[in-house]
């Protein structure tokens, strides 16, 4: 594996300053400069060191659970009638989301690197959660961030990553009142940059270069899956793939092996509030460029909303701006209620309880395969399982849940 | 090395022949209110501060503490953009023609404003140009540093504790202005700045460029400033210290004068711990 340019290629990468097109980039303080260099240099040798690869690949296999099932839903395609709708189950990954794929690389990547201490930011806690796991196994210290609404909305997963001896400090923005993913993004690069000689394991594809080509590198078996699991089933590549996206790991994960097979439709589904790939603006924050939902001057965010908190985040990742500017990706939004509705359709034809955020992904692909014929394959990444959104599901549910 | 001659560079040249050392103040445009924010800075420059720091907000700051942070977010909610911070770097600098004026924030502000349109906008008000999150490896370094240069504005590079030589060398090669030497690994107004590695860290960047060196970052109080006058910086900078002041007034005290009088003593005491 190399991430050397391929010729003509959408998957040979940034450039060298970590430039895809116009957008990424690495507009960091001068204090973080010397650190994201050295994690570049480790990144690149590590790649191409068999050893590291195999050992990644070994616990991919034994301690994540890979590869999981590309599960047809035969239910489902019923229900709606048109195209035939395959999920990727990321959700039975150890730990119920697509998220150990990067936690698991990058402490590899840190241990690898001889580092002894571990930041991370999280806005469902899904990453928290894999970071805080893969830093038990690996004897290091993990210190989460996390926005103060999220750590009230997503409680158990803030147990969950105690338990694995994490330790979770709570993000509010300068008001001091509020703290979401954004909050989270900006307070660990300043933990980092307090704390240079630990690591920054960084959730998605998001932040200054190389993490967007990290994160799509470590995520990037979800497609290798994808396309070796619909070859053996269908003997075809898929029509259509379709993923949620907040900063964007789950779906350049998904579709990256793709992106040079055109006839693959391929899609980003981010939630209303927060599309900035639909609604924003190009801008520079948190060390990278990219579309983004901000004021008229640039000075701040918009505030942003969604029932998903992993998918709560004003911008997204470099790439996917590129993706979007060149047409390559086709990027949308489903609303809180879509999504809501596709989470229990989800649970009562398959049986299957996805998490908030891939339901996003499955209002959109629901939409796309009633308009495809029946001889048509979508593929729907259900990048998480819905047991940290139980509580909420009920509280809006009430009485309709029935006895 | 790039001799652009302005306002800055003379600053520099008057005080070495004095044997003294630059004073900068930083105060944040639009905190507690816009027009205070003037009156505020107008005092600073009346307190003989040689460089004034104009910091425009921006919610995200990454390398910014909790006391930057605030004023950041609250001079947002009050209303400052980045058309109103220009406004009053013009009149401070009707105000006052000697000051050296920077203004200081993060690059989105400029970018989305549009770099060549900020530079011709600035001409003949500002002297410098500090951008936190613009390495030199990123498009838009070369894009505003050609841009202010037409306008014969430095745009000010800094060097931090994890800056290695090799870094130090190639980061000066095209300085202009001085170089800001960034006292501690971390952000502004939370660790203490300690002289010694202050030192060797000027000393360091001095092997290679004769520029004036200016030290910032954990330099808190008149105490410190004393300290600091014996080292080998060129100019010290004071930013989170001051904006913690006008917090601590701006709180009590709603009569608005009172706080840029206070400041302005403030100013003073610093300066006069500086070159005594
Ligand atoms: C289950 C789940 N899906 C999706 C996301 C969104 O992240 P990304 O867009 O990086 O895949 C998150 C983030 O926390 C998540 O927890």
């Amino acid at each position: 594996m190399s991430t050397n340019e391929i010729k003509n290629s959408l998957r040979s990468g940034p450039n060298k300053n970590g430039y895809y097109g116009d957008f990424g980039g690495r507009y960091a303080p001068e204090i973080l400069m010397p650190n994201l260099i050295q994690l570049e240099e480790a990144f690149e040798t590590a790649i191409n060191d068999k050893n590291f690869i195999d050992e990644f690949n070994y616990y991919l296999k034994e301690y994540v659970g890979r590869p999981n099932p590309l599960y047809y839903a035969e239910q489902l395609t019923k229900k709606i009638g048109g195209a035939k709708i395959y999920l990727k189950s990321d959700h039975l990954n150890h730990l119920g989301a697509h998220k150990i794929n990067n936690s698991l690389f990058q402490v590899l990547l840190a241990k690898y690197m001889g580092k002894t201490k571990i930041y991370c930011e999280t806005g469902a806690g899904a990453h928290l959660i894999a970071t805080a796991a893969c830093g038990a196994r690996f004897n290091l210290p993990v210190v989460g961030y996390m926005g103060k609404d999220d750590i009230f909305l997503q409680s158990t997963n803030v147990l969950k990553a105690k338990l694995f001896g994490a330790s979770v400090v709570e993000c509010v923005d300068g008001t001091g009142q509020k703290g979401v993913l954004k909050d989270a993004c900006t307070s660990v690069l300043k933990a980092w940059s307090s704390d240079p000689t630990a690591f920054y394991c960084c959730g998605s594809a998001i932040g200054p270069h190389p993490f967007p080509k990290i994160v799509q590198y470590a995520q990037s078996i979800i497609g290798k899956e994808i396309k070796q699991q619909i070859l053996e089933k269908e003997n075809r590549l898929p029509d259509a793939i379709v993923a949620c996206i907040g900063g964007g790991s789950n779906l350049i994960g998904s579709i990256h092996e793709f992106l040079d097979d055109h006839d693959v439709a391929l899609y980003g589904v981010e939630a209303e509030h927060s599309s900035a790939l639909t609604n924003g603006s190009i801008g520079i924050m948190q060390g990278f460029k990219s579309f983004m939902l901000q004021s008229n001057d640039g000075s701040a965010t918009l505030d942003t909303k969604s029932l998903a908190s992993g998918i709560n985040f004003y911008s997204c990742g470099p790439e996917h701006s590129y993706l979007k500017s060149i047409g390559r990706v086709s990027y949308t939004y489903a609303t809180d209620d879509e999504a809501f509705d596709a989470f229990q359709l989800l649970c009562k034809t398959e049986g299957i309880l996805p998490a908030f955020e891939p339901s996003f992904a499955i209002a959109q692909a629901i939409k796309l395969a009633k308009e495809m014929s029946e001889d048509k394959i979508i593929v729907i990444n259900i990048c998480g399982r819905g047991d940290k959104d139980i509580d909420t599901a009920e509280r809006m549910l009430g009485d309709k849940l029935g006895k | 090395m790039i001799n652009l001659e302005n306002r800055i560079s003379s600053i520099f040249k008057n005080l070495k022949l004095e044997n003294k050392k630059a004073f900068i103040s930083f105060t944040t445009a639009g905190f507690p209110d816009v027009d205070t924010s003037f009156e505020i800075m107008k005092s600073i420059a009346d307190s003989g501060a040689h460089i004034h720091e104009i910091s425009f907000p921006h919610a995200e700051a990454q390398a910014d503490g909790p006391i930057i942070q605030l004023a950041n977010i609250e001079s947002i909610k009050n209303g400052i953009n980045f058309d109103k911070v220009i406004g009053i770097a013009k009149e401070m600098r009707a105000y006052n023609q000697q000051i050296g004026l920077v203004m200081m924030g993060y690059l989105n502000n400029i970018f989305i404003y549009g770099i060549d349109k900020f530079a011709k906008e600035v001409s003949g008000i500002i002297d410098a140009v500090i951008c936190v999150d613009l390495p030199a490896d990123v498009v838009e370094e070369s894009q505003l540093k050609q841009a202010l240069k037409k306008e014969n504005i430095a745009l000010i590079k800094l060097i931090t504790p994890t800056t290695s030589d090799e870094r130090i060398k190639k980061l000066v090669e095209n300085a202009e202005g001085f170089i800001y030497s960034v006292n501690v690994a971390g952000i502004t107004g939370v660790k203490s700045a300690e002289i010694d590695k202050v030192n060797s860290q000027i000393s360091r960047i001095k092997q290679y460029t004769d520029l004036p060196v200016v030290s910032g970052f954990g330099i808190k109080t008149v105490e410190d400033v004393r300290k600091f006058s014996k080292s080998n910086a060129d100019g010290v900078v004071i930013g989170s210290a001051i904006v913690e002041k006008i917090q601590e007034i701006s709180k009590k005290n709603t009569d608005k004068k009172n706080i840029a009088k206070f400041v302005k003593d403030f100013c003073s005491e610093l300066i006069k711990s500086l070159n005594s």
